[in-house]
């Protein structure tokens, strides 16, 4: 260790805390823990569980979209005779698995999984921090958030159900519905709004620890530009959070005095629900809803996409051994993002029939957004010229992130415009379109960063064939599951159908070669399929449970490695540059044994001139890394 | 603040601000005052009374920002992200605004 | 492990953590308050009807802002006592901080309480009748001569896999609202029951625990009961699903049904204010068509002929008025407050006199000064003039098309007024909590290190300011404008 790196100062008081410490219960260690890590490993867990619970009711609305009509094996007859009349999927199960999957997958699952889960854990020791800023504040959003979506949860034990009008939950429709009963408190729809509240409170404040902790806790010599991508991403994706959820708070609160006051904030006079006349003043527009929403809604996605993006610039850049390419254009890329984000929502309400001005400036700055998307792929893209690539698990998923996230991209194109979004609007495509960018990009570039950190986390490695076994099953599978949906959605399903589209005959009258081919390979194995688009749900549906059982290898091998994965030797086993890997295994409360300081840049892999093909940040000038590094256990 | 750290903890320093705050204190006093005398004053339509009051309340807020919060002699990064702040609430407000009202459109487009 | 800055800046950035920490959370609430106040804008620009201004007692909102800007230099004043380490005197500033903010919150409620207890009536026609239920006589639905009452039983209203934390169905409510006969009931069995909760709540789960031929539980169910005297309810409204009762029939929220004889259903109030503005088109140009199309109002039928007569004297002397003022070029129809000096008149024991002077909302909550006032001759006609020197006046609640009190549910100001004015008092509540812990336990801190106690004052007191700068926008958009 060079002499420049400041020992750490272990006054008397210091030590007298490490002590408490020590003698921690398991309760405040690893539950009540104000530990950025623990919080971390929290967020990690409860989010895969929610994503566990959202993929669980995708696969019964697959069902019904393929099997219309026709009772579901074992599962039908759990769910209720409520729910499921004689193990058959009601439209109203369908309604409600639907808006709760894109409400738990968007809400609970991605965003507190890629930002609060890798965030927490990751960005502190990347930029050389002891912990977050606010460390209590950090625990109070796990609780909230934890709470919050306990809530969710509680309302699908509801007489009426959990929510069912769609993750948009638009008015008027939000608010009439479930308002015929004896207590408006205990339905789902106001559940949800409730839960929504705790949720977007606790993203607030994650929002604002992020953003402190990485302006005013970066350890000595990490300059903004030597920060590593990830950290910027976290950046941005915090000022996402905290600039854009507050109008979605607003619009909660507003349909909330709505649902409970009867006040018509979103209603506008004269407005029949079934038969019945409202009793309510009116005048209120639910174009104010959609416009509060999507305020949120479209810097949303960014906050989906961009941590895992971010992951992928890190996984890549080690397991090439060359720097990450154009690391200062991918972090302008991503703050302009960050601002264009802000300026595109109402992309998402071209068939509102808002006036042309407005409409052309929402398609100009559309279009203007996906130059820095396309700015961020092609560096990650550029980085993998001419590199030595290390296929390990990590990597694969990175690598497939990279074109998926690139159909999702150019699949929005064409919605940008509203002549084309007339037609496209509320289909399969747009489905399609987003499931690309969420599914196998964003979820992928999560594996991505599980199976890349997983070694610091735990000591030890996954397993590296299960990682093989879980990756092409999953991109074949993924594939399989949404391209299909792009052809439906061009045909003109709508997203919504229950059914799959079946009550319709028009459905039964288009087909292509993609429909005529699934139903031939179907038959060679004596399933009979339709030939027409309609067949294709079937063709989907099967996809997404060969998916599932490829999520099961995941989780084989995540109980697996924790207990007997191979253990690693060094602290730094994929020969990282950047700062998490200068900690012990797994890190202490406090994160490192010595101060740090950061010497030179975040990717210094295959520097000319040196002996090993990676410069540390931590390694000052004139030094080459040891594999062992700066400490003893 | 820390750039002339000394002078800012000063007791004349701070005797001299606790005056300003009084100071100030009295011409919000003063202001909500005025805002609530201007009120029914003809001043050609009622949206000029909302500009106008408006503007009163701007007045009165930027004095809060700048010498209760101390904005005036405060650091650079809070400016920067308290612009984009301005700039993504201005953007909300005028977008939508115009999501309603469309310059194009005569009329004002059925929000209902 | 200690986390740097927490006390002192650091160097590049020149700030410590909890400063940038509180100026990101003020950039998130600016965004929240821009939210609910571009929303405000939105609904005012189209509303439903004319939008209410000046309907708040301008006092309570202006005194208010005076005690929440003195809370503000007082905050200012304990943190400066802070820095120059005077620990005694913080505490008084602080003291008198969080006094302020009780007193805000008290105002507030004295406003909120006001609001909740007036009512509008808006009738088949448009105009609108404000007012208060007199006492004692507020508006219930009566029925009497009920002889049935049925219960319905829904077992199969559960969550998913059967589960369910909360029941659907009726409960024991209706109990509550029967004022003559006996609650004695035949059962469709033909046993009598005294029903009381317990009893009704063995007779429900005795038909929850009935399974259909297929050994399942049926989706619904009811019981009919026979009641063995005619029974007379008086159910407050917002106890029966909006409007669902007719001649003979009641919903209650729990589905019970009642069957009977709807007696004669009236509302009665004081009125103090008559809206005749939703007449005539918003856009209206000519004062001749608006009067004219307030002639044949349903109001006068209510109110009696003399308050038209009045309406109209009063309609002469502001449009006299205007004329002077503003020449006779001006086309009075363009200026909304004369439209609303005209044809929103308050009613009172001075009757248009009173309201041709002072703009008619102004005064809403001085009727309270007028509270003893002699009882006005004229008004003798409107049934009986009401305690508050305002008319009282019986309305057949089939004229009514639409009523509410002052609260979210009246119209979008009122929704507006009180998420606004509401997330701005749990902004108060928050703040004085925080400050609160700062005077209780911040001793310690101080001791240990007084700066670092300064400092949170200071992050306090920034929450503290923000939370009176948004009052400085809610005051006139609000109160005033
Ligand atoms: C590259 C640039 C992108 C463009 C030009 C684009 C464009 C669009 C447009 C115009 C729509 C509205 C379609 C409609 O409802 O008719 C849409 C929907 C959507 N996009 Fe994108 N998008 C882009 C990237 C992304 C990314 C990166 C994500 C997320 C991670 C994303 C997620 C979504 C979602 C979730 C929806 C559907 C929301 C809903 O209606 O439920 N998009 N996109
Ligand atoms: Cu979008």
């Amino acid at each position: 260790m060079s002499a420049a790196t400041v020992t750490h100062d272990h006054s008397a008081t210091e030590h007298a805390h490490e002590h408490e410490h020590h003698e921690q219960s398991f309760l405040w260690k690893y539950i009540f823990s104000t530990d950025h890590k623990v919080i971390g490993i929290q967020y990690g867990i409860t989010s895969m569980m929610f994503l566990l619970w959202g993929f669980f009711l995708m696969m019964v609305m697959r069902w019904s979209i393929a099997f219309p009509g026709k009772a579901m094996p074992i599962i039908g007859t759990i769910l209720g005779d409520r729910w499921a009349p004689g193990g058959i999927v009601s439209p109203e199960l369908y309604n409600m698995f639907g808006a709760m999957h894109g409400t738990i997958m968007v809400f609970l699952g991605v965003v507190p999984l890629g930002f609060a889960a890798f965030g927490n854990y990751v960005m502190p020791l990347q930029i050389g921090a002891v912990d977050m800023a606010f460390p209590k504040l950090n625990a109070w959003s796990y609780w909230l958030y934890l709470f919050g979506g306990c809530l969710m949860m509680v309302s699908f034990f509801l007489p009426t159900g959990a929510a069912q009008v769609g993750w948009t939950n638009y008015s008027p429709l939000a608010t009439t519905a479930q308002i015929d009963v004896k207590n408006i408190f205990f339905t789902g729809q106001t559940q949800w709004l409730f839960a929504m509240i705790f949720i977007i409170s606790s993203s607030l404040l994650g929002a604002v620890n992020f953003i402190t902790t990485i302006l005013n806790l970066r350890c000595k010599g990490m300059t903004w530009m030597r920060m590593s991508f990830f950290c910027w991403a976290m950046l941005v994706t915090g000022f996402l959070l905290l600039l854009a959820f507050p109008p979605l708070e607003v619009a909660a609160v507003m349909q909330l005095s709505d649902r409970i006051f009867g006040s018509s904030f979103f209603l506008p006079a004269g407005l029949v629900d079934g038969n019945r006349h409202l009793d309510i003043a009116g005048g209120g527009s639910p174009l104010l809803y959609q416009h509060l929403f999507w305020f949120l809604g479209h810097p949303e996605v960014y906050v989906l996409i961009l941590p895992a993006i971010a992951i992928v610039a890190e996984v890549i850049p080690c397991n090439i051994r060359r720097p990450l390419w154009g690391h200062k254009t991918m972090i302008y890329a991503a703050l302009v993002l960050g601002f264009l984000s802000f300026i595109v929502w109402a992309h998402h309400m071209y068939m509102t029939g808002m006036g042309p001005v407005v409409t052309s400036f929402f398609q100009i700055t559309t279009v203007l957004i996906s130059v820095p998307s396309v700015i961020l792929l092609t560096c990650l893209m550029i980085s993998l010229w001419g590199g030595s690539i290390r296929f390990n698990s990590a990597m694969l998923f990175a690598c497939a992130f990279i074109p998926m996230f690139g159909i999702g991209g150019l699949t929005g194109l064409p919605l940008a415009f509203s002549t084309i979004d007339l037609f496209l609007h509320d289909t399969y495509y747009v489905i399609g379109h987003f499931h690309y960018v969420v599914a196998p990009g964003t979820i992928f570039g999560l594996f991505a960063g599980i199976y890349h950190w997983f070694p610091k986390i735990t000591g030890r490695f996954m397993n590296e064939k299960l990682g093989r076994l879980h990756f092409w099953p999953s991109l074949i599978f993924m594939n399989l599951l949404f391209a299909p949906m792009m052809v439906q959605g061009m045909a003109g399903f709508h997203r919504r159908w229950y059914d799959g589209g079946k009550a319709f005959e028009e459905t039964t009258k288009v087909s292509n070669w993609l429909s005529e081919g699934w139903a031939q390979f179907a038959g060679v194995f004596g399933v009979h399929v339709e030939s027409n688009m309609l067949g294709l749900n079937a063709l989907m549906s099967f996809a997404a449970w060969g998916l599932a059982i490829s999520q099961v290898v995941f989780i084989i091998n995540l109980f697996l490695s924790i207990k007997g994965g191979k253990k690693t030797t060094s602290d730094n086993p994929w020969h990282a540059t950047t700062l998490e890997w200068a900690t012990p295994t797994p890190p202490g409360h406090g994160n490192f044994l010595v101060e740090p300081t950061v010497y030179r840049d975040p990717y210094e892999y295959s520097v000319p001139g040196h002996k090993c093909d990676y410069q540390p940040q931590w390694l000052p000038e004139g030094e080459e890394p040891v594999d062992k590094l700066t400490h003893m256990h | 603040m820390s750039h002339d750290h000394h002078d800012h903890d000063s007791p004349e320093y701070l005797k001299k601000q606790s005056k300003i705050i009084w100071i100030v204190g009295g011409i919000l006093f003063v202001a909500t005052g005025i805002t609530v005398g201007v009120m029914d004053l003809d001043l050609g339509s009622r949206s000029m009374n909302i500009a106008f009051g408006m503007l009163i309340a701007t007045i009165k807020a930027s004095l809060v920002m700048l010498i209760f919060m101390h904005l005036k002699n405060e650091r650079g990064l809070i400016y920067k992200f308290l612009s984009f702040t301005i700039v993504f609430v201005i953007g909300l407000f005028v977008l939508s605004y115009l999501g309603f009202i469309d310059p194009l459109h005569s009329n004002l487009i059925s929000t209902k | 492990m200690e986390i740097p800055y927490t006390v002192k800046a650091r160097p590049d950035t020149g700030l410590w953590n909890a400063k940038i920490g509180i100026w990101l959370f003020l950039a998130s609430e600016v965004m929240l308050f821009g939210g609910l106040f571009s929303s405000y804008i939105f609904l005012r620009i189209a509303p439903e009807g004319p939008w209410p201004v000046q309907v708040l007692t301008v006092g309570w909102g202006f005194l208010n802002t005076l005690v929440l800007i003195f809370s503000s230099v007082t905050v200012l004043q304990a943190w400066v006592a802070l820095k120059m380490r005077k620990y005694n005197h913080f505490r008084v500033w602080m003291v008198l901080t969080i006094l302020c903010a009780c007193g805000f919150m008290a105002i507030k409620s004295v406003e909120y309480y006001d609001k909740f207890h007036h009512y509008g009536i808006l009738l088949q026609d448009g105009s609108n009748l404000e007012g208060h239920f007199p006492k004692g006589k507020e508006y219930k639905i009566k029925f009497s001569d009920v002889k049935t009452v049925t219960l319905a039983v829904r077992p199969n209203d559960k969550g998913l896999f059967g589960l369910s934390i909360f029941h659907n169905g009726s409960d024991a409510d209706f109990l509550s609202y029967i004022v003559e006969g006996k609650p004695e009931f035949k059962t469709p069995d033909g046993t009598i029951l005294t029903l009381d909760k317990i009893t009704l709540k063995e007779l429900l789960h005795k038909e929850l625990g009935k399974k259909d031929k297929d050994g399942k539980p049926a989706p619904e169910s009811y019981i009919k009961l026979e009641a063995t005297n005619p029974l007379r309810f008086v159910i407050p409204p917002s106890k029966l699903f909006d409007n669902a009762y007719n001649a003979s029939k009641a919903t209650f929220r729990d589905s019970t049904v009642i069957e009977g004889k709807l007696e004669s259903d009236q509302m009665h109030l004081e009125c103090d204010r008559v809206d005749l503005r939703r007449l005539f088109d918003a856009e209206e140009k000519s004062d001749e068509k608006a009067l004219a199309s307030v002639q044949n109002a349903d109001v006068w039928r209510i109110l009696g002929e003399e308050w038209k007569t009045k309406f109209n004297a009063h309609h002469d002397k502001v449009l006299k008025e205007f004329k002077d003022k503003n020449g006779e070029k001006r086309n009075p129809m363009t200026s909304s407050d004369y439209v609303r000096h005209v044809y929103a008149m308050k009613l009172d024991a001075h009757g248009s006199e009173h309201s041709s002077v002072v703009p008619a909302a102004t005064n809403n909550g001085g009727h309270k000064a007028q509270e003893h006032a002699p009882k006005d001759d004229h008004a003798e006609h409107a049934t009986a003039a009401g305690g508050h020197g305002h008319p009282e006046v019986t309305i057949e609640k089939k004229d009514v098309k639409f009523y509410s009190n002052f609260t979210p549910k009246y119209g979008n100001y009122f929704a507006i007024y009180f998420t606004l004015t509401g997330l701005h008092g749990l902004h108060v509540i928050a703040g004085a909590l925080v400050l609160t812990y700062f005077l209780l336990f911040g001793k310690k801190l101080y001791d240990k290190d007084p700066e670092h106690m300064a400092n949170r004052v200071e992050v306090g007191g920034l929450f503290w300011h923000f939370v009176d700068l948004v009052w400085i926008f809610l005051f006139p958009l609000l109160y005033l404008l």
